[in-house]
């Protein structure tokens, strides 16, 4: 598009009257024409600021990370909904309370390991092979164990982002 | 050979389009709907934020209104784009925000000046990206939500005024009295606080 006919197309783009092809192909000239800016800036400053509000930061990838982390969080909470959560949680709650600072090997008796300060952050490590370790307190317990394993295990989700 | 040839054909192919991706979504294909949220995010995003002028609240609402649309997918009308689709779940997530919002001490008396002041005018293109968010943020917490909502998505994100109807559920006629509305207050906001940005800094 020429700055000759953009300038043509100036006033009906700022009445909202152009076609969506012809808007948008006087945008793209916007977005690269100082001069014709300048026009429109003339013709309606408030039209001219708002074609200058930026896009967000590019984070775009840890968005993303994080909506497909909720949509896993939010699938885990439902199927633990209504009474059978409620009987989780509270199975969840005494496992972790009882297990808290231990390491749950399946098929075996519980292995101690070194105390763990109640005080320290929340948080899950999954161990190496099939331990999960439970540190801390106020995490939350949405699931347990595999179905396939012979003794407890406890999932706890302290990121959206982890894997179940 | 028969795999090669396959893993060739995958890589020439044409991304798909919005439709396809929300039908292979819609089978339970997360990845689908990853590449979904992916080429829209920015756009969700930067409407909110305009809308609630403030960005950690914005990434918030955005990110459940995407959550909503993977929820909703079966009620999703192909008839409509999915972007009108997501900024309509989007914008109304944000307006409802926005309402419920208790009122927050917005004063930007540092900014006012004395009537009488000469300035000089400053054209808005020479504004870096940071100072040109402020100042429509600063400007745009004197607009009601809906006007709010219909000049971010029409004249910031330039969505169609057909496609801004069907966002916010109302007419085209509405959605440029809207616009029309919110340019008037901004113009005179922007008169009042920074006559310099103004064509003749403000002297018409």
């Amino acid at each position: 598009m020429t700055c000759e006919h953009a300038r043509e197309l100036i006033p009906a783009f700022v009445g909202l009257e152009l076609a969506p092809a012809d808007e948008r192909a006087v945008r793209e000239h916007l977005a690269a024409c100082g001069g014709c800016r300048a026009a429109l800036e003339e013709a309606e400053p408030a039209t001219a600021l708002a074609l200058r509000v930026p896009a967000p930061g590019d984070d775009g990838e840890a968005f993303v990370a994080a909506v497909m982390g909720g949509l896993r969080q939010r699938r885990v909470e439902r199927r633990l909904g209504g009474r059978s959560w409620r009987w989780l949680a509270a199975a969840a709650a005494v496992v972790a309370a009882f297990f808290a600072g231990t390491r749950v090997p399946r098929g075996g008796e519980p292995a101690a390991t070194a105390a763990l300060s109640p005080t320290a952050a929340p948080a899950i490590r999954p161990a190496e092979g099939t331990f999960i370790e439970v540190e801390g307190k106020g995490v939350r317990l949405y699931q347990l164990g595999d179905p396939a394993a012979r003794d407890v295990a406890v999932a706890v989700v302290v990121d959206p982002t982890l894997e179940l | 050979m028969g795999l090669l040839c396959l893993r060739v054909r995958e890589a020439v192919s044409e991304p798909r389009d919005d439709r396809e991706l929300v039908g292979a979504a819609l089978g339970g294909d997360e990845n689908a709907f990853a590449e979904l949220v992916r080429r829209h995010q920015a756009g969700v995003r930067r409407c909110a934020a305009r809308i609630l002028l403030d960005n950690e609240e914005a990434r918030d609402v955005a990110q459940l209104a995407f959550i909503r649309a993977w929820e909703n997918l079966a009620r999703y009308d192909a008839a409509w784009s999915f972007s009108t689709w997501l900024y309509r779940i989007a914008s109304n997530l944000a307006i409802d925000t926005l309402r419920s919002r208790e009122s927050r001490d917005r004063t930007h008396s540092g900014h006012l000046r004395l009537v009488g002041d000469r300035v000089e005018p400053v054209a808005l293109g020479k504004l870096g990206e940071d100072e040109v968010s402020r100042i429509f943020d600063e400007l745009a917490a004197a607009l009601p939500p809906m006007q709010r909502a219909a000049f971010v998505l029409r004249e910031v994100q330039g969505l169609a005024t057909a496609e801004v109807a069907t966002a916010l559920e109302c007419t085209e006629a509405t959605v440029r009295n809207h616009v029309f509305q919110a340019r008037q207050t901004l113009r005179r906001e922007l008169a009042r606080r920074y006559p310099e940005y103004l064509p003749m800094g403000g002297e018409r």
